[in-house]
């Protein structure tokens, strides 16, 4: 990495990480068919947890977090009929760069009847930090998605809240080239009073979950079983909705990332209940850390 | 003295039948939570309503359509239409803003036949090819009755405010005058959001407020309910 003052395109100051990934079905699973990753990003080879050949892979920075001037492309393809569960096991932690955005681009591929499942780590923007988080789906007839995006307002356990200059994350999912969700944050702590009501209020996390599947916005048996989940959690605050085409969504505030966490993942249990048959709680708690 | 402004007074009247009065936007679950239950409480509802839902969102959204007008661009019209929809994620928010955006445009198309864009916009919105969301028809038919485009957007943030008090005053045991001093406190602020407002471009639509889309969301399942959303 070269010296600031000697660098003058700010593109290229920082470290630029690239991941590619391919998944595809075979006979009885789906396998990682294509993985090209440079520094900091790498994938772990996918693992087996059920039978339904759910490919269950955690994608991996390995540094202390993303640090201001750092670029991060992340491409992922799903082949048709795959089923891929992504995770993360830690945290995004964003740093402070000197004033500079880091950035972090993700585009993923859908294609016909596959389906994805993707739990990014919760994303922490420290003191001072600046980031922009896109992430873009496109979806083929028949595909299925379920996507979490989970926020907090700082290292709270260090009383660090809210403390950072600048978060834009835009997610944009389009099913056969229509535009069905677009969720767009541009947060600045020193312009906005995220304490008052109707904003973050007393909470320092938000998620929020994106459920899209032909005629799932019909199921009423499996969103009354979505709220009940969110009825019964305790230190959260949420709520179910359906979107416009085929689709559900939930937003759910907490004080904890714990309770967050939990919320999340028994509503995430219900989906794939429902959508797959699958329901051993155990290992999916197991694989999301 | 121009019609425009008459105009404008007309389509923001309480007593233009838009069914704007039907809606809360989520304040019948904050009151029925006991989160706004006085005038400070309310008055800071209504304020993050109007910065964080409303002026980057729907207000920049009456900006656009404005200028897309004045340019005779239908198809990014139509663009914003759709973007609108795909952002707003409370079911019943989204058809609040679909239905009083409709019926806006059917009055319209009753008093004003002649204005071409309006009729193309209304055939689009007939065949489903546009949705028909409430603030791209309302800056589409301000610009089309010649009302200048800040105005339109004070008028709009004011109106907002308006039937936001209107619904407290059903909700919550205060006085029209009670009322009046809420709209009395935001006035400057109204002011303020409209330079806000005119500097968002399509790339920066965004409406932050988690606490007010989870109680939208929760307006669905409240038992008793006095209004639509």
């Amino acid at each position: 990495m070269r010296c600031y003052s000697l660098e003058p395109n700010l593109a290229r100051v920082g470290r630029y990480g690239a991941l590619r990934l391919t998944f595809t079905r075979d006979a009885k699973r789906t396998i990682l068919s294509r993985d090209y990753s440079t520094i900091p990003m790498k994938v772990f080879p996918p693992f087996y947890l059920d039978d339904t050949g759910c490919a269950y892979t955690y994608m991996i920075n390995p540094t202390a977090g993303i640090l201001g001037g750092d670029r991060i492309e992340i491409d992922i393809t799903l082949n048709s009929q795959s089923h891929v569960f992504l995770s993360a096991p830690s945290a995004t932690k964003i740093l402070r760069g000197n004033g500079r955005f880091s950035t972090q681009y993700i585009n993923i591929t859908v294609k016909k009847d596959s389906t994805l499942e993707y739990l990014p780590g919760y994303i922490i923007p420290f003191r001072g930090s600046r980031h922009s988080h896109t992430l873009t789906l496109q979806m083929d007839r028949g595909a299925t998605l379920i996507l979490a995006d989970i926020f907090c307002s700082g290292r709270s356990a260090m009383g660090e809240r809210l403390m950072f200059d600048d978060y834009r994350s835009y997610i944009e999912i389009n099913c056969e080239g229509n535009t069905v969700v677009a969720d767009r944050m541009i947060l600045r702590p020193k312009e906005a009073d995220f304490r008052s009501i109707g904003m973050l209020e007393a909470h320092d996390v938000m998620a929020t979950l994106f459920v899209i599947h032909e005629g799932i916005d019909s199921e009423r048996t499996l969103i009354e079983k979505l709220w009940d989940v969110i009825d019964k959690s305790s230190d959260i605050i949420g709520g179910v909705s359906t979107l416009p085409e085929g689709g559900l969504v939930s937003r759910i505030l907490g004080a904890t990332t714990v309770s967050t966490l939990n919320t999340l993942l028994k509503l995430w249990m219900e989906i794939r209940h429902y959508l797959f048959s699958i329901s051993d709680i155990h290992n999916i708690s197991r694989f999301i850390t | 003295m121009d019609i425009a402004t008459v105009s404008l007074l007309q389509i923001t009247d309480s007593s233009f039948p838009t069914g704007a009065f039907a809606h809360s936007w989520g304040l019948e679950t904050y009151v029925s939570e006991g989160l706004v239950n006085d005038m400070d409480s309310l008055y800071e509802f209504i304020e993050s309503f109007i910065l964080y839902t409303t002026a980057r969102l729907d207000a920049a959204s009456v900006k656009l359509a404005h200028e897309y007008t004045r340019k005779k661009e239908i198809s990014s019209l139509c663009r914003l239409d759709r973007i609108i929809h795909t952002m707003k994620f409370p079911s019943e928010v989204r058809q609040g803003s679909i239905q009083t955006g409709r019926q806006l445009l059917r009055l319209i198309n009753e008093l004003k036949r002649e204005e071409a864009i309006l009729q193309t916009f209304s055939d689009k919105v007939q065949r489903r090819a546009a949705v028909g969301h409430h603030s791209v028809v309302y800056g589409l038919v301000c610009n089309t009755l010649k009302i200048p485009k800040s105005e339109a957007i004070l008028a709009y943030l004011y109106s907002t405010v308006s039937s936001l008090v209107g619904a407290a005053l059903r909700l919550l045991p205060i006085g029209h005058t009670e009322g009046q001093k809420i709209i009395e406190r935001i006035k400057p602020l109204l002011v303020n959001t409209v330079e806000i407002v005119l500097k968002v471009n399509i790339n920066e639509l965004t409406g932050f407020s988690p606490g007010i889309d989870i109680r939208a969301m929760r307006h669905e399942r409240l038992y008793t309910r006095l209004f639509r959303s």
